[in-house]
């Protein structure tokens, strides 16, 4: 058998199991848009304030932030779906498999990709429908790509938290303490007119790096060091989600 | 097949299995008997490469358990007690997912071979439907023609026919009989009786995480004593009936209206025995049989009888008047 080739199943199967599920698909696709439509409207007096990037709606920064909700939102969904496959014992199916652990974890991380990456999709038809337009074409296809590794990433911890304790109710307190941390990152407000502590709290918030690069491309242009700035955020955030996995999966076979 | 050398596993203080000794070869059921919380599973998990041992060592087909677990894993069939489907997947997917898991996404053989098992075991019609949708008789028969697809050489059945009706049940043990004419290595873990009695070529008991005892259905019921006729009467019994039956019975105990009467091996006339009592001015207005079964087995082995077990087969009443 060729190293990777359970991986589009698995990914596939994963991509299902989300997207087979409303209760999965909302907080993806619903709550970051009840976040624009309040953010747009009844925040839109904010571009006025000094600081704020001259020459842009309320709407053209929020889709950034929308973005960034999304495909957190993603990576807790593939958390929780996680631990609906620990709950059916579905796991079990899967690790008695001959496929590599670490392919298992891939093809899971793959599907949340491809959900992180919808939402993606999703909220630039939106964005485009209401007038905003990225700088460039490949501005875009950066934004997909940040999107989809951002769901990625964050749902490798999710998933390794989910491993690790195997209890739906820590899972499902990832999804309120993700929205909090999206909250205290630039998603919503720049960050010239945050003040401490929200201001250092973002400083140190790996989202806030991630969230200055998705919000790029409706607002001037994608610009090399900020993407970098981003994938570095990330992979930072997706190594500690994949040490946690690999610890959590032996826990789990261990005992 | 499977080789496991003092195979133990502990939680904490708690010993789950303690120093299991097993082999079961190619051909061959083995039947591993006893009550909840024995440890069975514990020992499935451990073999399966699930459950890393924390004691002694196993071998499946040739391969060590800990150190190369994903070639165990390439020679096995396993059906776990609590059934491992997503409920929302169809019998078509989850079909085609386990082919791919194994290697076999472009093995058309593989693939038809699956869909064959899923018509014999009764799921052609339903393979587009979700889990969801199916009885436990289903989704147990799913289970099994999905660890048969990829054709293992030691499948392993954590009690596959719990919650079963018994044409379900029937359905499974024909399979299992078919796999050891093929040259599989079966390892049953069951808390029927009537399960491993019928289908085990060797049965373990186990209790509290140590095997108590081992042998062939037929060997362990030979020790666990004799049968026994137990016959509703009406009527005083005599003080001398012991005697009389002397030379066909041992009578083994009377109480109020009933009396137990212990059969020689060869289990003596026991129309002889009945002449006796009615010679005796006892009437006879029932008996029944009681052969020595696998729970007399666990019985004299724990000093407990095995909950939620399934009466034997064996017993067979006659009653009249």
């Amino acid at each position: 058998m060729a190293d990777l080739d359970a991986l589009p199943a698995l990914a596939r199967r994963s991509a299902r199991q989300t997207l087979s599920r409303p209760q999965f698909l909302a907080p993806v696709l619903l709550l970051p848009t009840i976040f624009l439509v309040a953010y747009s409207g009844g925040a839109a007096s904010l571009r006025h304030l000094p600081g704020f990037p001259a020459g842009y709606g309320m709407f053209d920064y929020q889709i950034g932030g929308d973005m960034l909700l999304s495909a957190v939102m993603a990576g807790v969904i593939g958390g929780i779906a996680q631990i609906v496959d620990i709950q059916v014992r579905f796991i079990d199916r899967l690790l008695l498999s001959p496929v590599p652990r670490g392919q298992l974890l891939l093809g899971r991380l793959a599907g949340i990709g491809l959900l992180g990456l919808l939402g993606g999709v999703v909220f630039s038809v939106i964005a485009f429908v209401f007038g905003a337009r990225p700088a460039r074409v490949t501005d875009l296809l950066i934004l997909f790509l940040l999107q989809a590794l951002t769901a990625v990433a964050w749902g490798s911890i999710t998933t390794g938290v989910a491993l690790r304790t195997g209890k739906p109710s820590t899972v499902q307190t990832l999804l309120p303490l993700s929205i909090v941390l999206v909250m205290f990152s630039s998603a919503f407000v720049p960050r010239r007119l945050l003040d401490d502590p929200l201001d250092t709290i973002a400083r140190f918030n790996p989202l806030t790096y991630v969230s200055d690069a998705l919000h790029e491309p409706w607002i001037g242009g994608v610009t090399t060091a900020t993407t970098v700035k981003a994938l570095v955020a990330l992979a930072v955030l997706g190594l500690i989600g994949a040490g946690l996995c690999a610890g959590s999966l032996r826990h789990r076979v261990e005992g | 097949m499977i080789r496991a050398e003092k195979l133990a596993r502990a939680y904490g203080d708690t010993q789950a299995v303690a120093g299991v000794d097993l082999s079961v070869d190619g051909g061959e059921i083995f039947a591993f008997l006893g009550p909840n919380g024995a440890g069975k599973t514990t020992t499935v998990r451990m073999l399966v490469t699930l459950l890393r041992p924390t004691g002694g060592s196993a071998s499946v087909a040739g391969f060590d358990v800990v150190k190369q677990a994903d070639q165990v894993r390439r020679r096995i069939g396993v059906t776990l007690q609590e059934l491992s489907l997503d409920p929302t997947m169809t019998a078509a997917d989850l079909l085609r997912l386990h082919l791919a898991l194994h290697g076999l996404t472009r093995d058309r053989a593989a693939a038809a071979r699956g869909a064959e098992l899923l018509d014999e075991f009764g799921l052609g019609t339903v393979v587009k439907k979700p889990v969801l949708a199916y009885s436990i008789g289903m989704r147990r028969r799913l289970d099994l023609a999905l660890a048969l697809v990829h054709r293992p050489q030691v499948l392993f059945l954590d009690e596959p026919t719990t919650g079963l009706d018994p044409a379900s049940r029937q359905a499974i043990w024909q399979r299992v009989r078919q796999l050891r004419a093929e040259g599989a290595a079966v390892f049953l873990t069951t808390q029927y009786i009537e399960e491993a009695d019928q289908l085990a070529d060797r049965v373990s008991i186990i209790d509290s995480g140590e095997i108590v005892v081992e042998g062939s259905p037929e060997r362990l019921k030979a020790t666990a004593g004799n049968s026994r006729l137990e016959l509703v009467t009406e009527g005083p019994l005599p003080a001398t009936l012991g005697q009389s039956l002397e030379s066909l019975a041992l009578l083994r105990s009377t109480g109020d209206g009933t009396a137990t009467v212990e059969l020689d091996k060869d289990e003596a006339d026991i129309a002889a025995i009945i002449r006796v009592f009615e010679q005796a001015g006892v009437t006879v207005r029932g008996m029944q049989v009681h052969r020595p079964s696998l729970e007399d087995v666990f019985l004299a082995h724990t000093g407990r009888q095995l909950e939620g077990t399934h009466q034997p087969a064996a017993m067979k009443a006659v009653t009249r008047g």
